[in-house]
């Protein structure tokens, strides 16, 4: 901890990510405890093998080789379920010497059941706010159930857009730019609350922010 | 001169400047979330020193190489770049 500001590190899936880091600040800023995340893009550091292992110690190293308050690392569950994820980043983190908080950020099968929530943030990010086409959107309950999320997210912006020939193609290729908007967008008091890797998230903040007395 | 600046502040984004400067004059802008007291959460901009130069106070908070990467390491996606051999 420097003054009132705690230290961290956010070791990210993927670049696009990143908001993520932005995210787990506020969940702690409204817990009390100001925390600042260095969300280094691993991606560009081609050296770094892409294991949380051998990124967690790359950030270490880069922040001048102090250990920092806390480790947030970001793995989508996939198909190992969330707490086998948990396990292995904790197991990951320990093994490389670090011994402060982690906390695992493990959405149930892929980040993009988190994005799939709020219809109007999708049409947003399509640039067509005011459409009425019908998305499709999965209930609360079945998101994180989706087999592949990722590509029915894809659907529903295609769909949002209500685009067709080169513009469609234009908003396909797109996806990565429209998914971190809609990550930057994410209203942690919204529908998000409802889902288990959320709440595992805000488990895993409220203890750090326990052994920090707050 | 008859009057020379004390000071000269560059607002940047560009790496090859960030590259020249001595880290002690640099200074990181960054949004740290903050409790008001209202109970909501707003994010509050910070400047930032380099850590272990002059301006970092023993317990302020500092940022390190690890905020700088996308400074340090080409872009990207790039359309035009050196052979590999060539490289530094």
């Amino acid at each position: 901890m420097r003054g009132d500001v705690y230290t961290g590190i956010f070791v990210a899936e993927g670049s696009s990510d990143a908001p993520l880091a932005g995210i787990v600040e506020s969940l702690f800023a409204a817990r009390g405890v100001a925390l600042r995340l260095s969300a280094p893009d691993f991606e560009r550091l081609g050296k770094v093998s892409k294991d949380v292992a051998s990124r967690v110690e790359a950030g270490i190293r880069l922040m001048g080789g102090l250990q920092p308050d806390v480790v947030v690392v970001h793995r989508d569950a996939d198909n190992a379920g969330m707490e086998a994820r948990q396990q292995e980043v904790r197991e990951a983190v320990k093994r490389v010497g670090y011994t402060n908080a982690c906390v695992p950020v493990i959405p149930i099968r892929m980040t993009e059941a988190w994005l799939l929530l709020d219809e109007q943030a999708i049409r947003h990010v399509a640039g067509n706010p005011r459409g009425r086409a019908g998305l499709g959107l999965p209930k609360v309950h079945e998101v994180e159930a989706l087999s592949d999320p990722k590509s029915y997210l894809r659907q529903c912006i295609l769909k949002a857009a209500e685009v067709t020939g080169r513009r469609r193609e234009s908003v396909a290729k797109r996806f990565p730019q429209h998914r971190r908007q809609l990550l930057d967008r994410l209203n942690c008091n919204g529908e998000v609350v409802r889902l288990d890797g959320w709440r595992a998230l805000l488990e895993s903040v409220e203890e750090v922010v326990l052994t920090f007395g707050g | 001169m008859e009057n020379p600046f004390r000071q000269v502040i560059v607002n940047t984004h560009s790496s090859g400047v960030v590259q020249l400067c001595d880290p002690d004059d640099l200074l990181l802008a960054a949004l740290v979330p903050q409790k008001a007291s209202d109970g909501s959460v707003g994010a509050s901009l910070s400047l930032l020193p380099f850590r272990g130069s002059w301006r970092a106070a023993a317990d302020g908070p500092v940022f390190s190489e690890a905020d700088l990467v996308e400074f340090l390491t080409p872009p990207p996606g790039r359309h035009i770049q050196l052979p590999v051999d060539f490289e530094i």
